[in-house]
C-alpha cells in the first residue's frame, strides 16, 4: 500500500470538489420553470459546454453521459495506480458484458441504450473485443495467444480485459443449446454471474494493493446488493436454491448465512445483519416486506446509506478512497440532476422532485 | 504506530537508531571516543534529514496536485510544504554543535570511549524526535492543505495545526542542545 503515492491525485480532486452541487443548488435546480430553464442554469457550471452542444434539450441524458465518461478519463490520468481507477470503473464494462451476452448468447435483442459509455472499453470496442473472443475459440486458439496483440496496451486494460474474456467464456459454457434451443442459463443467473465476476476481481484488486476503504466499501456495496436482492427474490417468491446462486459471496455479512436465513423467515434476515451497520436498515426492508409495501423508498434509503460511507473519503487526507469519493459523488452528481431534469421534462413538482433526490456529497 | 508507509519510516529509523547503539557498543574498543561521538552527530543530521526529505517531499506532491488545479493558492501551499522542512535543519544545527564541542574543527579530537558515548546520547533526542515529528508533520501538513484548497480563507489554521507537532521536534532540539552544552564534559 502507498498511500502517499496519492498524494497529488487527492490534491487535485480537493479544487475538484468544489465545483460539485451542493443539496442547496440541487434544489435550487429543482425549482425551474421548466427543462430549458434548468438547462439554462446549468450551463454556467461544469456541465454547461456538455449542453451547448446538445442540439435537442431533451437529450440531456448523453450530455450528462459524455460528461462522466469525460470525468473518469481525466481521473483515470491523474491515478498513480490506474489499476484501482479501472477496476472501480469497470462496473461498467461488466454491464455492457451483460447486455452483450444476453444478446449474442440468449438470443435477447439489444438494445442500444442500455449499453453505458462509462465503462473502460468503449461499447463499439467491446463488440469487436468478444467478436475476437468467439474467433479464437472457433478456431481453437488459447486466449492468452489471442492477447499478444494487446500487449501494447496500459497493464491495467490487457488485465480487465482478460477477466471480461474469462467470465464470457463462462458464460459461453453455461448455455447449452439441444435440439429444443432450451436455454442452460437464464437472463437472472447471467448477471448474477457476471455481477460475481465483477466483485470478486474488483476486490481482488484492491485487497492486491492493500487499500482496506476502498475494498470495506465494496463488501459494504455487496452486503447492501445482497439485502436489496432478498427481500426482492423473497416478494417474487424464488425459491432458497435460486437465492443461493444470486446472492455476491464477498460482502461483511457472509453470503451462506444470508442463504440460509433467506431459506427460513424475514426474521433470520434482520439477525444475518444485526451488528452491522445495515441493521436498521434490514429490520425496516423486513418490515415492508411482511407488511407487503413498496420497496422503492427503502431501496432508495440504502442508496444513501452507501452514499454516507462514501462520504467518509472527504475527510481522508491520502490514499484512492478521495478519488474514488469524488468519482461517486460525481456520479450521484449527475443521478440527482437526471431526476431533476427527468421530473421537469413529466412537469412534476419541485416537492416531487426534491423527494426524489438522493444525497449529495457537499 | 507502526501500520502504513509513516509507521514503517519510523520502525526504520528506530532500527537504524539501534544499529548504530549496537555499533558503538560491539565495536567501541575499535572505534574510540571519536568514532561513537561522530557516530551520534551523523544519526542527528540523518535521521532528522530523511523525516524532513521525506515530509517535504510528500507534502510537496499534493501542493502541485492542488497547483495544478488552482495556482493561485501556490503561496499558500508552500508554507505549509516547508513546514517538514524544519527538523533537518534542526538535526543539522545539533550536528554542527556536537562537531564544533568535540573539537572536530580545531583539529583537537581526542575524546575518550565515555565522552563518545555522552555525544551520541546527547543527540539522540534531536535525531528521533525530528524523524518522527517530521513525518507526522508532513502528514497534518496533507491534511492542512485540502483546507487551502476547499477554504482558502481559513488557512492561517491550517498551518496552526501541523505548527502543533513542530512543538515536539523543539523540545528534542532543546534537550539536544542543553546535553550537548552542559551535559558533556570535554
Amino acid at each position: 500500500m502507498d498511500e502517499f503515492a496519492w498524494a497529488s491525485a487527492v490534491g487535485r480532486i480537493r479544487v475538484l470538489e468544489k465545483g460539485l452541487l451542493s443539496k442547496q443548488e440541487l434544489n435550487r435546480l429543482a425549482e425551474s420553470r421548466n427543462l430549458e430553464a434548468a438547462i439554462g442554469s446549468l450551463r454556467d457550471s461544469v456541465y454547461g459546454p456538455y449542453f451547448a452542444r446538445l442540439e435537442n434539450v431533451e437529450d440531456f441524458d448523453v450530455a450528462l453521459e459524455r460528461f462522466l465518461a469525460d470525468s473518469y478519463a481525466y481521473i483515470g490520468s491523474m491515478a498513480p495506480e490506474p489499476l484501482v481507477i479501472t477496476a472501480y470503473r469497470a462496473r461498467y464494462d461488466f454491464h455492457n458484458l451483460k447486455v452483450f451476452s444476453k444478446s449474442r448468447l440468449l438470443g435477447i435483442p439489444r438494445e442500444d441504450k442500455a449499453l453505458s459509455l462509462l465503462g473502460n472499453i468503449r461499447p463499439e470496442d467491446f463488440i469487436g473485443f468478444l467478436d475476437t473472443i468467439d474467433r479464437d475459440r472457433d478456431a481453437g486458439v488459447a486466449r492468452d495467444t489471442s492477447l499478444e496483440d494487446e500487449k501494447s496496451e496500459r497493464p491495467d486494460l490487457v488485465e480487465l480485459k482478460s477477466v471480461l474474456a474469462r467470465t464470457y467464456e463462462t458464460l459461453k459454457s453455461r448455455v447449452v443449446n439441444d435440439a429444443n434451443n432450451t436455454l442452460g442459463l437464464s437472463p437472472l443467473e447471467l448477471d448474477s454471474l457476471v455481477d460475481r465476476a465483477f466483485y470478486g476481481w474488483a476486490q481482488g484488486v484492491f485487497r492486491r494493493f492493500g487499500y482496506d476503504g476502498v475494498s470495506d466499501f465494496l463488501s459494504s456495496e455487496m452486503d447492501i446488493l445482497n439485502l436489496k436482492m432478498a427481500l426482492r427474490a423473497k416478494r417474487l417468491g424464488l425459491p432458497c436454491s435460486l437465492f443461493s446462486n444470486l446472492a455476491l459471496p464477498e460482502g461483511n455479512v457472509p453470503s451462506e448465512v444470508l442463504v440460509d436465513a433467506y431459506g427460513k423467515d424475514g426474521e433470520k434476515i434482520k439477525l444475518a445483519y444485526k451488528g452491522t451497520p445495515w441493521e436498521r436498515l434490514a429490520s425496516e426492508g423486513v418490515a415492508l416486506l411482511e407488511r407487503g409495501e413498496r420497496l422503492t423508498a427503502w431501496e432508495k434509503s440504502c442508496d444513501d446509506a452507501l452514499f454516507r460511507l462514501i462520504k467518509k473519503a472527504r475527510i481522508l487526507p491520502l490514499g484512492p478512497e478521495p478519488v474514488i469519493g469524488y468519482i461517486a459523488a460525481r456520479e450521484a452528481e449527475v443521478k440527482n440532476i437526471r431526476i431533476i431534469l427527468a421530473g421537469k421534462q413529466s412537469e412534476l413538482s419541485a416537492g416531487e422532485i426534491a423527494e426524489r433526490l438522493r444525497e449529495s456529497y457537499v | 504506530m507502526f501500520g502504513g508507509l509513516t509507521g514503517m519510516l519510523v520502525l526504520f529509523g528506530l532500527l537504524v537508531s539501534f544499529l548504530a547503539l549496537g555499533t558503538a557498543a560491539f565495536f567501541g574498543e575499535v572505534l574510540g571516543g571519536n568514532g561513537i561521538a561522530l557516530i551520534g552527530a551523523g544519526l542527528a543530521v540523518f535521521l532528522s534529514g530523511m523525516g524532513s526529505t521525506i515530509g517535504v517531499g510528500i507534502a510537496g506532491e499534493k501542493a502541485a496536485g492542488i497547483t495544478a488545479e488552482d495556482p493561485e493558492k501556490f503561496g499558500r501551499l508552500l508554507l505549509l510544504q516547508a513546514l517538514p522542512g524544519t527538523q533537518g535543519i534542526y538535526g543539522f544545527l545539533v550536528g554542527f554543535l556536537a562537531m564544533f564541542r568535540m573539537g572536530a574543527f580545531s583539529g583537537g579530537m581526542n575524546l575518550t570511549i565515555d565522552q563518545g558515548w555522552q555525544f551520541l546520547f546527547a543527540c539522540l533526542p534531536v535525531a528521533i524526535t525530528c524523524l518522527v515529528s517530521g513525518l507526522y508533520q508532513a502528514r497534518v501538513s496533507i491534511a492542512g492543505m485540502d483546507i487551502v484548497a476547499k477554504h482558502p480563507e481559513e488557512s492561517g489554521k491550517a498551518l496552526i495545526l501541523p505548527a502543533m507537532v513542530e512543538t515536539y521536534a523543539v523540545l528534542g532540539l532543546l534537550a539536544s542542545v542543553l546535553l550537548l552544552m552542559f551535559a558533556v564534559k570535554v
